[in-house]
């Protein structure tokens, strides 16, 4: 295989090399209005010989024969073939041709004429991907599409996303299904090197997911990887490097305004003055300076290989990505090396083979991104500024803390500075990180194999098998080490986990297409079977004579007391029987429908396998009389389906009842204990899926030839969402996880595109944007909320979900203003003239006393805010003036809201951000931002409250690109075909009224700003060059 | 096409064939499951074990200690705790302020009804497992049928109507249960007690190690119990027949003295039948309060709030004694063993501070002894006294009023009744007949079984409650029983019926 492959690089190498015969030149122009056209593909058929059309719509191509045949194509346009006989001039219009626009669509277990899908589909391409800086596949998802919410967790280097089809599903997981080249992917979607992927189909109405059945309720995304090219030899090198810094950093106050607050919250306590001359303490240390690394450099670079000829056609690459994070200088970092092969082969003019395989390796270390808990930022915003970063005071070296405490060091030896004000968690920063050892790594192989066989025209049976093989791990070390006289580890302890998850798919389909006069016919026809299983070990020893992860090893010799292991294993099956119908008359009158069957080991026996069905039906009005040879509108299709599909992420034997122990009895008369055993909660064999049916309607246009339209509405229900069942008493023992709550998204999306060249200038436009509103229906009989996240040790509640309002919102006290006077507080009366908060003083909040019982108290709490967005949307512009081209993408929400909580208020001495300086200090000086006291009395600050909440929308620059493209000639001298060069900045600028580092925050404290670890700004070189 | 089909066909039967219902069917690694756990004695014996457990309980939703609670609701304690808020549900069964969710209904009924669960388990599994020595299988059995009837018994007192259920409930049969006629559990109580009576592997004496398991002695006891709750007198004779074989055992007998009833070094002694078990060295903690310790909260609620001084433990103020026993008991001799004069051991130099609705008279019975306060975890949750359930002298007191009731046999109703006065010194009764007889039996079982938990019943089954308790807040035709808790009427959206006039 690997000499045949050789063989075809260096014959192609020679076909486009030897110098040949024959040189044909000429123009290619728009038939429209006669303009040149750039960019024109010229290819000489059957043969890896190619050119293209230069700005002035020149080009010129050297021939073997005068047998040669020319194909010129442009995408939108119709493609036209001359044969070259003995022309040396061949001068071409090309003319707008809107089916040809019809790229195709990759669909589930197939693929299907853009024109004719009857489903929501939204595609994006490689073009749309060239040369943008994507390290993951949530990030090319990211406002490219209509219909889906992308949130980044953190700008952490290797970080995941949130990713939303149509806003969030299911209180449980509402992550979508990936599925690249035919092998669903479980976890670590990180593997995909962006500069592989060929293209990106998000499957977002039942009908489209609905052939993925139980798995499909959260939308499906396929990606397929870029194949072999039909002609010769391309190779393909693509890098850059770019330097990145923190957008922005917070006010914080500074060492002397820090000790006059605190002096003033102190003695509005009746406390002492804490400081006694503020300002002799300057500006004292700025922690976020200390925390921040800036100018962490980034890069990548890839080299591609892709060759072909009639029968067989390859795809090699290989990528290299390493990223260093802007927050800390060694402890945030991420490296990848991904490789992939992929070919395809003719074996006989009746079977073929392919495969696509990818090997990825990934290497990361990081910090907490968003905890009020510990992490570098969190600590930053929270510790007091007096605190110097090292200790050099010699007296305080030579007290207690210093001298009979293993405190930390930096490299040269100096102590890292204690807190003596602020306690807990908030820790020096560095210190802290200075202690945290370890890092995470993953080596992954995913391929996929497949066979097809067409005995007869149109009828192909096709089977495939699938693996995603991955091993994953890491290893910690903990050194003996004092923080502060919470933080103090007295025993080294190492740490490192070994797993490894296998999973595979074998797929089995039956195609039949025919077209009959104007009846056209497609069927599909497969089963297929996957098994999902893996487990891990771990193991973690204490007490070994080192002081550094780099000498640390499971193997030093301890005692067994010192040595702690875990082990886990996961396993689960599904197996499915599908099939698709599509037909259409004329290409007219659209329908499709699917049907799927699946069953998995994660459903209980009453319902081992579910049905999900879908049909949709399509009017391509255009092809109509009365609307043909229309100057407006070129194109227009109307469509609409319904279906049903599900999530299967319901955890493996939950409809199953363990067993569990401590049901002691003691007997006897010396009370001998007996171990007991009962059940843990009573079976539910009736366990499933959460089912989602959604109806949805759309259109789609192409309107002045340039403009092009996709219009959608959707609603999705989701029911059967799992819950822990409340059951009667008299049962006797606890109720299962069932299927019982629900929940609604509906929404509207709109995608638009426009693209017109004026002479050298071509400029292309394209924008999304979607709504989406999310309520939850139903929790069940027995609850009418769950409690979400939580704030500080207090566990203040932050987050709810409740019926009638959407999932996860913020949930607090309302306040209206603050308190000027002791006449407003006396004012302030419930119905018996009694004062609705007896422990305001002037300058604390008032609440509203939403329920109107007369008092303040919890069941005043309500809804503040709501993390998730009602718009995203995105946009690109993409501008070309001869040699040069200008891309701008953006992205944004809008309708959300962030909770500030930055400041750890449990910790009263723990810093503040300068909005503090204007805070309450008498009569008229704030209405926003209450009276500093140590004790708050009032709650001011220890109650989830509208204080927190702030506007989240905001409108970000995601990527700005100048590029330079060689001119061909220029480059065809030194043996390119293709060279851009060009600078590009990411997030260059977020709009947004948001006051924290970044309004963009995911992960599990979506919405809530613990101290996040924003994105950075991005500032980079690059080229991209194809010989 | 025909040849298109064909291909089709094979295609799709070599598919399906190669995939079978058995690819989905899963076994966890890790965890047992219910369905596949329980195979060996070993096993069941857990299984049975659990069943046992809930006897113990005392921290179902809550402190809800059945002993303490029905020392509350009776005259012969009040709620107490350190103020009204404390216990609001002990001091609504206390003054009768019960309502569907106020009270100690939800706890209770959780407990008898796990109880009855795990019965039903080991009853399912005894007879699923194939291979078990039927000497197990049936001893099991007889103990799984003794304790169902002991958790309906306790359910069936506190609400009357209740759901009957004797096997473990499928998902369908979750929220279709309805309340049967009290007559119907009563039915199934005493069969499964004959089915136990009647096992031949059921023993009816214990070696040291098994003492707490169930026998044929305590079987018959509370079977004899169960016919007497029943009020029917013409049935006296069987209740009499069953006392009578425990009586004739001579495996019981009264301890000599009173006062080493409760003693630590007397459980599971001569005058025990039937005793809960309780351990002071399992080392239970706040973390596992809700059913999971050993120990008997009880101890720890009767004691005396901050108590310093000789012999007594420190306690929760809960149940003081009311004034009405005390003086009921002045001058019998059991109420040296019975009360804590609180008074006299202030004179003696202890302190403690006064609890809700103090009389300083507390429980001696079940009084927390400084002495058997437990080293390890939270003594608070690990008090090991044995809770008497059933003991001799109850069963003579029993018999006497079986005696009494059939109207047959007076003079021997008399005499089992002398004998329980004889052990304190006290003169025999001279022979009497009907209500003067029954007054006394009742009078004499105030006496002798003070704060142990059996008031409150012998009030009610008597109609003597009115009466009684009338004062307290009790109010007849409804504070028979408990309400049934709100949260099941919910749960089976109506399917389960409140009790009349809550």
């Amino acid at each position: 295989m690997r000499q045949h492959f050789m063989l075809t690089l260096l014959l192609s190498f020679f076909a486009l090399h030897l110098s040949a015969q024959r040189t044909i030149k000429g123009q290619v122009t728009d038939a429209d209005n006669s303009s040149p056209m750039i960019g024109v593909t010229i290819l000489e058929k059957n043969t890896g010989n190619g050119s293209i059309t230069d700005i002035d719509g020149n080009y010129s191509i050297t021939v073997s024969d005068e047998n040669a045949v020319l194909i010129f194509s442009y995408i939108g346009y119709s493609s036209q073939e001359f044969s070259v006989a003995a022309q040396t001039q061949i001068n071409v219009s090309l003319s707008y041709d809107v089916s040809s626009l019809d790229e195709v669509v990759v669909v589930g277990y197939g693929t299907q004429k853009k024109s004719v899908v009857t489903g929501a589909i939204s595609k994006i391409t490689n073009e749309d991907l060239e040369d943008m800086p994507l390290l993951r596949l949530e990030n090319t998802l990211q406002g490219r599409t209509s219909g889906v919410r992308v949130v980044s967790g953190s700008g952490q280097p290797g970080e995941g996303a949130t990713v939303r089809i149509r806003g969030t599903g299911t209180i449980g997981n509402a992550d979508p299904l990936y599925v690249v080249d035919g092998v669903p992917i479980g976890g670590g979607i990180d593997y995909l090197n962006q500069n592989d992927i060929e293209s990106i189909e998000v499957l977002k109405d039942a009908a489209s997911a609905s052939i993925y059945g139980a798995r499909a309720a959260n939308g499906v995304v396929l990606v397929t990887t870029k194949k072999g090219a039909d002609n010769g030899l391309k190779v393909n090198y693509n890098s850059y490097y770019g330097v990145q810094d923190p957008t922005r950093k917070l006010a914080l106050l500074n060492a002397t305004e820090y000790a006059t607050l605190m002096n003033e919250s102190s003695v509005a306590a009746g406390g002492s003055v804490l400081f006694e001359d503020p300002q002799s303490l300057g500006e004292g240390t700025d922690w976020q300076d200390a925390v921040f690394n800036d100018r962490a450099p980034m890069q990548e670079h890839q080299l591609s290989i892709s060759a072909g000829n009639e029968t067989s056609k390859y795809y090699v690459s290989f990528g290299y990505f390493d990223q260093y994070g802007i927050v800390s200088e060694d402890d945030s970092r991420y490296r990848r090396f991904t490789t992939r092969f992929n070919s395809d082969h003719n074996i006989s003019k009746r079977i073929k083979f392919g495969n696509t395989v990818a090997y990825t390796r990934t290497r990361s270390n990081g910090v907490s991104t968003n905890s009020e808990y510990g992490s570098p930022l969190g600590r930053a915003i929270n510790l007091d500024p007096i605190t110097p970063i090292l200790e050099t005071d010699s007296t305080t070296l030579a007290g207690n803390i210093f001298t009979n405490n293993p405190v930390v060091t930096n490299a040269d030896g100096v102590p890292y500075g204690i807190s003596p004000y602020v306690t807990s968690e908030v820790l020096n920063p560095l210190a802290a990180l200075e202690v945290q050892q370890g890092y995470g790594w993953s080596d992954k192989v995913v391929a996929n194999s497949f066979v097809s066989y067409e005995p007869i025209e149109g009828l192909t049976f096709r089977s495939s098998i699938g693996v995603d093989l991955a091993f994953w791990g890491g290893e910690g070390f903990t050194p003996v080490h004092y923080l502060n006289a919470a933080n103090r580890v007295d025993i080294n302890s190492y740490n490192r986990s070994q797993n490894r998850g296998l999973f595979w798919n074998w797929e089995n389909t039956v195609a039949y297409s025919k077209r009959i006069n104007n009846h056209s016919f497609q069927a599909v026809l497969g089963t297929t079977a996957q098994k999902n299983n893996g487990e891990g070990i771990g193991g973690t020893i204490q007490n070994i004579p080192v002081n550094n992860i780099d000498d640390a090893s499971l193997s030093f010799a301890t005692t067994p007391e010192s040595q702690v292991y875990y082990g886990f294993e996961y396993f689960g099956t599904l197996a499915s029987y599908f099939g698709r119908v599509n037909y259409n008359y004329a290409e007219k009158y659209l329908m499709t429908a699917t049907w799927r069957v699946d069953g998995s080991s994660n459903f209980g026996r009453n319902y081992k396998f579910g049905n999900f069905p879908s049909v949709s039906l399509g009017w391509v009005v255009t092809e109509e009389n009365f609307l043909s040879r229309n100057p407006i509108v070129n194109f227009l299709k109307l469509r609409g389906s319904y279906g049903v599909t599900g999530n299967d992420q319901i955890g493996a034997f939950l409809y199953a009842s363990t067993v569990g122990g401590g049901r002691n009895y003691t007997f006897g008369t010396d009370d001998n204990l007996v171990n007991g055993t009962s059940p843990n909660a009573i079976a539910n064999p009736d366990l499933r899926w959460e089912e989602t049916t959604q109806t949805n309607f759309g259109l789609d246009a192409k309107l002045f030839k340039r403009i092009s339209l996709t219009f959608d509405w959707f609603d999705k229900t989701t029911n059967g969402m799992l819950l822990g069942i409340a059951v009667p008493g008299y049962v006797g023992n606890g109720g299962p996880i069932g299927n019982i709550a629900s929940m609604r998204n509906t929404g509207y999306e709109i995608e638009l595109g426009y693209a017109k060249s004026f002479g050298n200038f071509d400029l292309d436009i394209s924008g999304n944007a979607s709504f989406v509103e999310n309520e939850v229906i139903d929790l069940g009989n027995d609850k009418d909320f769950l409690t979400g996240q939580t704030f500080s040790p207090q566990g203040l509640e932050i987050t709810r979900t409740s019926v009638g309002l959407p999932i996860g919102y913020f949930f607090g006290y309302q306040t209206d203003g603050i308190f000027q006077n002791q006449a407003e507080i006396d004012a302030y009366v419930n119905e018996e003239g009694e004062l609705v908060q007896p422990n305001a003083s002037p300058g604390d909040f008032k609440f509203v006393d939403s329920n109107n019982n007369g008092q303040i108290d919890p069941d005043d709490r309500g809804v503040i805010g709501d993390p998730t967005p009602s718009w995203t949307y995105g946009f690109n512009i993409k501008l070309g003036y001869k040699a040069f081209d200008l891309v701008i993408f953006g992205q944004g929400v809008a309708g959300n809201d962030v909770f500030k909580a930055t400041r750890r208020f449990d910790l009263q001495m723990a810093n503040m951000t300068a909005d503090a300086l204007d805070r309450w200090t008498g009569e008229g000086t704030s209405n926003t931002y209450p009276r500093l006291v140590m004790n708050d009395p009032n709650q001011n600050f220890s109650r989830s409250s509208d204080f927190y909440i702030e506007d989240g929308s905001f409108l970000r620059l995601k990527n700005v690109q100048l590029g330079f493209n060689m001119p061909r000639n220029a480059a065809s001298k030194i043996g390119i075909d293709n060279l851009r060069i060009y600078v590009a900045a990411n997030n260059l600028l977020t709009f947004t009224k948001y006051s924290g580092f970044d309004p963009e925050i995911g992960g599990g404290s979506y919405g809530v700003d613990r101290g996040f670890y924003p994105q950075p700004r991005t500032f980079m070189v690059g080229l991209n060059g194809t010989f | 096409m025909k040849k298109i089909l064909s291909y089709i066909g094979l295609f799709i039967v070599l598919i399906i064939s190669s995939c079978g219902v058995d690819f989905l069917e899963l076994e966890p690694r890790g965890q047992t499951l219910e369905t596949n756990f329980y195979q060996t004695e070993e096993d069941l014996f857990g299984a049975l074990v659990a069943a046992y457990d809930v006897l113990q309980w005392g921290g179902t939703n809550g402190w809800t200690m059945k002993l303490g609670l029905l020392n509350a609701a009776s005259d012969d304690c009040y709620a107490g705790g350190s103020d009204a808020s404390d216990q609001p549900n002990w001091v609504a069964f206390d003054n009768f302020s019960l309502d569907p969710f106020l009270g100690p209904q939800k706890g209770l009924w959780d407990k008898g009804y796990t109880g009855i669960y795990r019965c039903n388990l080991v009853l399912e599994k005894l007879e699923e497992i194939e291979g078990l020595s039927s000497t197990f299988k049936n001893r099991s059995a007889a103990e799984a049928k003794f304790l169902r009837a002991f958790y309906y018994f306790d359910l069936v007192r506190f609400f009357e109507n209740i759901p009957l259920i004797t096997n473990t409930l499928g998902a369908d049969e979750i929220l279709t249960q309805v309340q049967t006629s009290s007559s119907n559990v009563y039915d199934q109580i005493e069969a499964d007690l004959r089915d136990a009576i009647a096992t031949f592997e059921l023993p009816s004496t214990l070696p040291p190690a098994e003492q707490g398991r169930i026998t044929k002695g305590a079987a018959r006891a509370l079977l004899g119990k169960v016919i007497l709750y029943r009020n029917d007198d013409s049935r006296m004779g069987e209740a009499i027949a069953q006392f009578e074989e425990v009586i004739n055992s001579g495996l019981y007998a009264l301890e000599p003295n009173f006062g080493d009833i409760f003693k630590s070094e007397n459980e599971f002694g001569q005058e025990s039948i039937f005793e809960i078990n309780y351990s002071g060295n399992q080392r239970g903690g706040w973390g596992n309060f809700a059913n999971g310790t050993e120990g008997n909260y009880d101890v720890q609620f009767f004691g005396m709030r901050d108590y310093v001084g000789p012999t007594y433990a420190n306690g929760w103020s809960f149940c003081p004694v009311t004034e009405k026993l005390a003086e009921a008991m002045q001058g019998d001799p059991r109420y040296l063993f019975t009360i804590v004069d609180g008074n006299l051991l202030k004179n003696q130099g202890a302190s403690y501070t006064e609890g809700y609705q103090n009389t300083d008279y507390f429980i001696l019975k079940y009084a927390p002894l400084q002495d058997e306060k437990a080293t390890d975890g939270e003594p608070a949750l690990n008090w090991g006294t044995n809770v008497r359930e059933i003991r001799f002298a109850d069963v003579l007191l029993m018999t006497a009023e079986a005696y009494a009731r059939a109207g047959t046999d007076n003079a021997t109703a008399t005499s089992y009744m002398n004998q329980v006065r004889a052990r304190v010194g006290l003169q025999p009764y001279p022979p009497s007949s009907g209500e003067d007889l029954l007054n006394r039996i009742f009078q004499e079982r105030q006496m002798e079984l003070a704060t142990e938990g059996h008031r409150f019943f012998d009030l009610v089954r008597s109609g003597r409650a009115t009466t009684e308790l009338g004062d307290q807040g009790f109010t007849a035709g409804k504070n028979e029983v408990l309400p049934i808790p709100q949260l099941e009427i919910d749960l089976t959206e109506g399917n389960l019926v409140q009790n009349p006039n809550y």
